[in-house]
This record gives C-alpha cells, structure tokens and sequence, in this order.
C-alpha cells in the first residue's frame, strides 16, 4: 500500500487508538495494572538483556511495533520509518547521521495514558529509505509555524542535508499539548 | 518469353522498393514552439531519490509530453518572466548526490530549447522539504527573485535578475514563505499571525515592515497554501475560510474572510486538503478548491472533489466529482481553460474541462510524485 491508502487506515486505526480502547483502558486500566506487574518483571529482565527485535520497542511500558506507523510515538510523523530502514524508533541506521534540530509532536502512550512530547529527529546523509512511509500529522503545522512542520526536511546542521528516514524520540511528558 | 517477362517484373518490383526506400538520418534535437495557455509544468519530488527531482512539460490539448528539467535535490518548482523569455529554477546540488559539498543555484533555462544557459549561485540555505508554491517568488517588473531561507534561521536571498547575480540576504526571524507584491515587493507570513513587507529600492534594499495581526495562529491558522489572483492572493485558513490579500502597493491590504463551507458542510467534515488544493482562472474569476471529507489531521488526504467560486459574488457556482483522487489541481489562465491534477503517490496527471467538469484525458507516466503545478503564461 501506499501513501495515502495507508494514511485512511491510519487515520481509522488513529481515532481507535485515542478514543475506544483508551476509554476501555480508563475503566479497567486499574485492574489491569494489578493483575500484570508481577508476570511483567521476568519479561522486562529478559528484554534488556537482549537487542530488541526490530518489529518491538523493546522498552518496558512502550508498547507497539516500531516499523508500523500505528506505533504511538509516530502520531506526528511524515516521512520513512528508520526502523524499517536498519535502525529503530530512537536510532539512526548505519551510515547516518541524526538531524539536531526537528520538529516535535505531542503523542499519548496507550499504556500509561500520559502525553509525550516526541522529538521527530531526521536521519541523513543518504537517499530516501523508501520503506515504511508514514504521515500521520496530529499536529502538524504550516511552513511560517515550523517548530510543529513535518513537512521540512529537518536535515540541517548534519554533515549532508539528504534525508534518509525519520525516528520519534522521547524526550519528556507533555505538561500542555503543542499546536 | 515468359522468363523475360518475369525478369522484367522482378526489376520493376525492386525498382519500387528502391524508390520507397527511407532517407539517411541524422539526429537532432527538438525545439519548443510558441508556448500556449494550455501548456503545464509539474514538479516531481521523487521521494524515493530526491536528489534527482523533475520537472515536466506537458501540453493539455494534446496530452503530450513536450520535455523536461533535471532540477537537482528536494526541488520545488521554477519561476519564469512575465513574457516566459527564461526559466529561473531554484536548485540545490550536493556534489556527491547525497552527500558533498552543497551548491544552491538558480539555474536559467531558455523555454524554447530547455538547455541550460546560464546560473546565479546563492547561499546554500534553501528551504527543502515537501514542496511549497512561495518558496521563492520573482517581482512582477522581473527585476528581483527572492528566495526563502530554512537553516533553521529564516531569511531570504535576493537576486538581481536583470545583472544575474546574488545581491544579500535579508534576515526574517519568525518569517516563512515569500510572495511577489507589486512590482518591487515581497511579502511574507510569520509565525505571530502578521506579514512582513519587503519594499526593494533599485538596488535590492529593503526596511521590512510588519503588519498587523492577521490571523490568530492558535485558533484558525492560515495555512501554507494559497493562489494567486493577480496582483492578490488567496490564503485559507484552516476551518476553511479564504482571506484574499491585496498586494498591488506593496504592504497587504486584508479583505474580509469569508467562508468555503456552510454549517452544514462543516458538519459533514468536507475539508480543504491535498499539496496543492487552491487555484484561480483569472480569465474567469473563479476559484477552484480541492476538498474532501475527513477527520481534524487530514489537511494532506487526497480530494475528491472540486468546488468552484465567483471571486466577484462570493458564492459556489459549481461542483466536479472527479474521476481520479488528487493531492494539486491547477487551472489555465485563459477563457477557455483546463483543470489539470495530480496525486503526489501516482504518477501521471489528469486534464479536465475546467468549465464543465468532464474528464478529457490522462497524461501517463508523467513524474513519480507529481507535487506541484505552474502555469505557462505565454
């Protein structure tokens, strides 16, 4: 699928994502906090004591698949998913380098239901991946409103301005969302 | 006898092959005719290689494809004179494809020959990123090209078209995209919901002036789309309002806001939307946008539609269900003109009466992301 095919199933998968289950996890999210944290500790042990396999996050409370673009954290993104591309949602792949300035977005987490802000640093230095496109644009603002942009080709102050793919690193809750 | 008949015969026959026979040739390259309003060009983005963007030539009324530029990296789209004597393209160049030195030039192509004939490098700060129609804009008497700037500082580089050379840079903090005002002016959108007016003496110097708020940038955004109307332009706000913008003097005059969409529509969520999704026929006065239904974050889905305005009463006159999805539609500028589209994920474009909405052919293989069209004006 395509562009813009993909962006209506997104866009379906995106409002289930922020209204049925969040509303079914604000019901039952306390029971289920009980009933999970002990089974979960010998999970997270066994995780960090191996790379992550490309399709996981492979942090404990994150959860998804991070080469889909339904993954939480890419609420705001518009370009190649550099976990498809021999990296992950918080590392560039070989032979890039990653962007220091971006634009951010302000995703939530299904699993603890708090608001991130997600700093969309571009990988560069190469052509376009081409795998996992994903537009996804909660937030997204014009070109005079860039900070919010993901719409710029944020490879600046890197080496080379070619872009190669996107990542969506955490850098801390949201205490008001961004528009 | 009958054997120097068949002699006879044999020789005639191959006497008409001979005759028949195709003349020697040589190979030559093809020149344009006299451009038409109802040539288009269409950038290509290929998203997939950008460092090898495109531009294509098409011609409407015959569906043909008439040639093509090499535009370097993350190209936008060109500018050209008023009497469409030379192309001025906005490039950039890394001189290892994607990696290298970077150059930003504007490249000059003559329209009749498509050939290279000349260049102006300027700073290598060009904004890059999914193209933009007010990336770079060139003044109405062609004197001056004004380019916008994303380092992430915002700027613009002018140029002196007339002496073909790269004149300053002028710092815009919180400034984005750059419009031609009038003969010898530039505006700009900031961030803040002002615009920022560039009044250029002969020499390129300017004292930029703010305006007054505008817009509200938190409440209905004016977005990065627009169309030009003349010596006014078009700009949208993000519930679907459509401000024009009168820049004949220079500094902006702001008409009265007025709405695309009814209660009722907006309650049905049709929405402005696409890469390209506004365009004016002068010639007519009419307004096409590309609309369709969807959710708060789909200023980027396909239209599937598109509405049609008076300028002049301020109504919908008109309603085309199109026949292929699109992400660009524009119009020609003539009395008799043609709707063109486009989506950015297929390649090739559609032409469409304009006036009665009907489909009238498809231009295949014609750019792998077909992002942003411009008008011959001949």
């Amino acid at each position: 699928m395509g562009w813009f095919d993909n962006l209506s199933e997104r866009s379906v998968r995106s409002v289930a994502r922020r209204s049925a289950r969040r509303s079914f996890l604000s019901r039952f999210g306390f029971a289920l906090v009980g009933a999970t944290t002990i089974p979960a500790l010998p999970v997270a042990r066994a995780a960090s004591a191996r790379m992550p396999a490309p399709d996981e996050s492979g942090i404990a409370g994150d959860p998804g698949n991070p080469q889909s673009c339904d993954y939480w954290r890419y609420c705001s993104l518009d370009g190649f998913l550099c976990a498809c591309c021999g990296g992950s949602q918080n590392s560039c792949p070989p032979g890039t380098e990653p962007s220091p300035v971006t634009w951010i977005g302000t995703c939530r987490n299904p699993e603890d239901g708090k608001d991130y802000v997600i700093s969309y640093n571009d990988c560069c230095g190469k052509g376009g991946c081409g795998r996992c496109f994903c537009n996804t644009n909660e937030g997204d603002t014009p070109v005079h409103r860039p900070t919010l942009d993901n719409d710029i080709n944020w490879c600046l102050g890197t080496k080379s301005n070619a872009y190669h793919c996107s990542t969506g690193i955490v850098i801390g809750v949201a205490t008001e969302i961004l528009r | 006898m009958k054997y120097r008949l068949g002699i006879f015969f044999a020789l005639l026959a191959l006497g008409g092959i001979v005759a028949a026979e195709l003349e020697v040739e040589t190979p030559r390259t093809a020149t344009l005719p006299a451009p038409n309003a109802h040539w288009m060009w269409i950038g290509d983005l290929n998203f997939n290689a950008m460092e090898a963007s495109k531009a294509f030539l098409v011609d409407g009324d015959s569906g043909q494809m008439l040639g093509m530029l090499s535009t370097g990296y993350f190209f936008s789209s060109a500018l050209h004179d008023s009497q469409y004597k030379n192309i001025y393209s906005p490039e950039v160049y890394l001189s290892r494809g994607t990696r290298g030195e970077r150059t930003d030039i504007i490249a000059i192509y003559d329209p009749k020959t498509l050939e290279p004939t000349d260049e102006i490098v300027i700073p290598a700060k060009h904004y890059s990123g999914i193209p933009i129609t007010a990336h770079a804009a060139i003044s109405t008497d062609d004197r001056f090209i004004a380019v916008y700037n994303f380092t992430p500082a915002q700027s613009i580089s002018l140029v002196d078209v007339q002496n073909r050379k790269f004149l300053h840079e002028v710092e815009t903090p919180g400034c984005a995209e750059v419009f031609a005002a009038g003969a010898r002016a530039f505006n700009m959108i900031c961030g803040d919901g002002t615009m920022l007016t560039l009044k250029l003496d002969d020499s390129g110097n300017t004292e930029p002036v703010r305006s007054a708020k505008f817009f509200d940038p938190r409440t209905d955004i004016i977005d990065d789309k627009m169309a030009r109307y003349g010596d006014s332009w078009a700009f949208f706000t993000k519930s679907g309002k459509l401000q024009m913008i009168d820049m004949a003097g220079g500094e902006p005059k702001f008409e009265s806001p007025w709405p695309l969409f009814t209660v009722d529509e907006v309650a049905d969520n049709w929405k402005l939307g696409g890469y390209q999704y506004a365009t004016i026929c002068e010639q007519t006065n009419e307004l096409y946008v590309l609309v369709h239904r969807g959710g708060e974050y789909s200023h980027k889905d396909p239209g599937s539609d598109v509405w049609v305005y008076d300028l002049k009463a301020k109504v919908r006159t008109r309603m085309i269900s199109l026949d292929h999805a699109a992400t660009s539609i524009q119009v020609t500028t003539d009395a008799k003109p043609l709707l063109f589209t486009a989506h950015a994920e297929h390649s090739g474009v559609h032409v469409y009466d304009a006036l009665s909405g009907v489909h009238q052919r498809t231009i295949s293989e014609i750019a792998v992301n077909p992002l942003l069209f411009w008008a011959v004006h001949p």
